[in-house]
């Protein structure tokens, strides 16, 4: 069975490459994008490869009008479960966040709560969400 | 009754096998088309259940709706419409259930029109088309399920150098899970209106006046022949598929 693909949106290379680079090592696979147009172009379903299950958002890329494209990416991928990255200066924004990592934050840190968001997703992934 | 016309025609372009296909069932009133995708012989054959199934599950229907000739317009219409959605709907899940092996990815557009009585009923999952011309005015009726559409219809623009990437991808077809719900439109029909229905490969390759003028060509098949032709003189890569049908009079 393949991996559980995970997206990671991030407009800065080096954190999102790490990241990357961590979540691998753990057994995901990762697709990496700096903005949500261009997370749009994973697509749903790949031979060999694993249905998308959490998108990790970096605040950074919800800037407006590229923020109206996140029900899109919300609905491309069936309800998968997102983390949001938030600024700290900043107000949250509103969605159906799973989780919220707080900055600042080590990348251990962010992919653990990552892999928390996704355990027990497969038994649940027929269940309406709330 | 209004009295309908028909013509239609394919062409490979320049792949190595033709996805699309359509049909005609005058009978049924039905038209069709659709754009098969996921390689190998995949896109063939769910092109192919594709229309298959929708034209079994409406004959069916119809014939039901026949034996109960009591059914006014309206009801009628709203049954039809009710036939072409459960009939897509069945299309999907056919084509999920052939899904196995070098046949995982396939998936299909459609781009049908029912026509019942006095209105066309116009339904379409994917990026196949259904124009309408009228009185000299082409009109788009079916909106792309494409990211390029979704994404400007959300105000984000994008570089015009990156449309091809995006208007290839697909946000609906059939065959893919959540995501084959087709959209419905009814529109009176007039004498003189011209239903043109056609795949990517079409409409990528000519322009809207070109469209226009391949219109007015008689009889609808001879049209049909030119506009693909006229397509692969243009370069058209894509397979492509025309089909037009002609309200002749009411």
């Amino acid at each position: 069975m393949p991996p559980t693909r995970i997206l990671l949106v991030m407009p800065e290379h080096w954190p999102r490459a790490l990241l990357r680079a961590e979540l691998i090592e753990r057994g995901y696979d990762v697709v990496g994008a700096p903005d949500l147009a261009t997370a749009l172009l994973a697509r749903p379903k790949e031979k060999g490869r694993g249905p998308v299950r959490a998108i990790l958002i970096d605040q950074d890329a919800l800037v407006e009008p590229q923020s109206n494209l996140l029900d899109l990416l919300v609905s491309r991928y069936r309800n998968p479960r997102l983390v949001l990255l938030p600024r700290t200066q900043l107000k949250t924004p509103l969605g159906a966040w799973d989780k919220i990592v707080p900055r600042p934050a080590l990348i251990g840190q962010i992919a653990n709560a990552v892999a928390e968001t996704l355990s027990g997703v497969q038994e649940q992934k027929d269940t309406p969400r709330h | 009754m209004a009295q309908l016309e028909h013509g239609a025609a394919t062409h490979i372009g320049r792949r190595p096998n033709n996805e699309d296909a359509y049909c005609a069932w005058p009978e049924l009133r039905l038209y069709a088309v659709a754009d098969g995708i996921g390689g190998y012989e995949g896109g063939e054959i769910a092109s192919k259940i594709a229309l298959d199934t929708l034209a079994e599950f409406i004959g069916h229907g119809c014939h039901d709706m026949d034996s109960r000739r009591s059914a006014d317009a309206t009801e009628r219409l709203a049954r039809s419409e009710e036939l072409l959605v459960k009939g897509t709907r069945l299309a999907h899940e056919h084509i999920v259930a052939r899904q196995v092996g070098e046949l995982e990815m396939m998936g299909s557009t459609l781009a049908a029109v029912l026509v019942p009585d006095a209105a066309a009923i116009v339904c379409n999952v994917g990026d196949s088309r259904v124009y309408l011309l009228r009185d000299g005015q082409l009109k788009q009726l079916t909106r792309d399920h494409t990211l390029w559409t979704e994404i400007l219809a959300r105000g984000v623009e994008l570089p015009k150098e990156q449309r091809a990437i995006y208007a290839n991808e697909l946000t609906r077809a059939l065959g893919i899970d959540g995501s084959a719900e087709p959209e419905i439109t009814r529109v009176p029909i007039r004498s003189g209106d011209q239903f043109l229905l056609c795949t990517d490969g079409l409409y990528e390759s000519l322009s809207e006046e070109q469209i226009i003028n391949g219109l007015q060509t008689r009889p609808a098949q001879e049209a049909c022949d030119q506009l693909v032709h006229q397509a692969y003189e243009q370069g058209a890569v894509d397979n492509m598929t025309a089909l037009i049908v002609r309200v002749v009079y009411e």
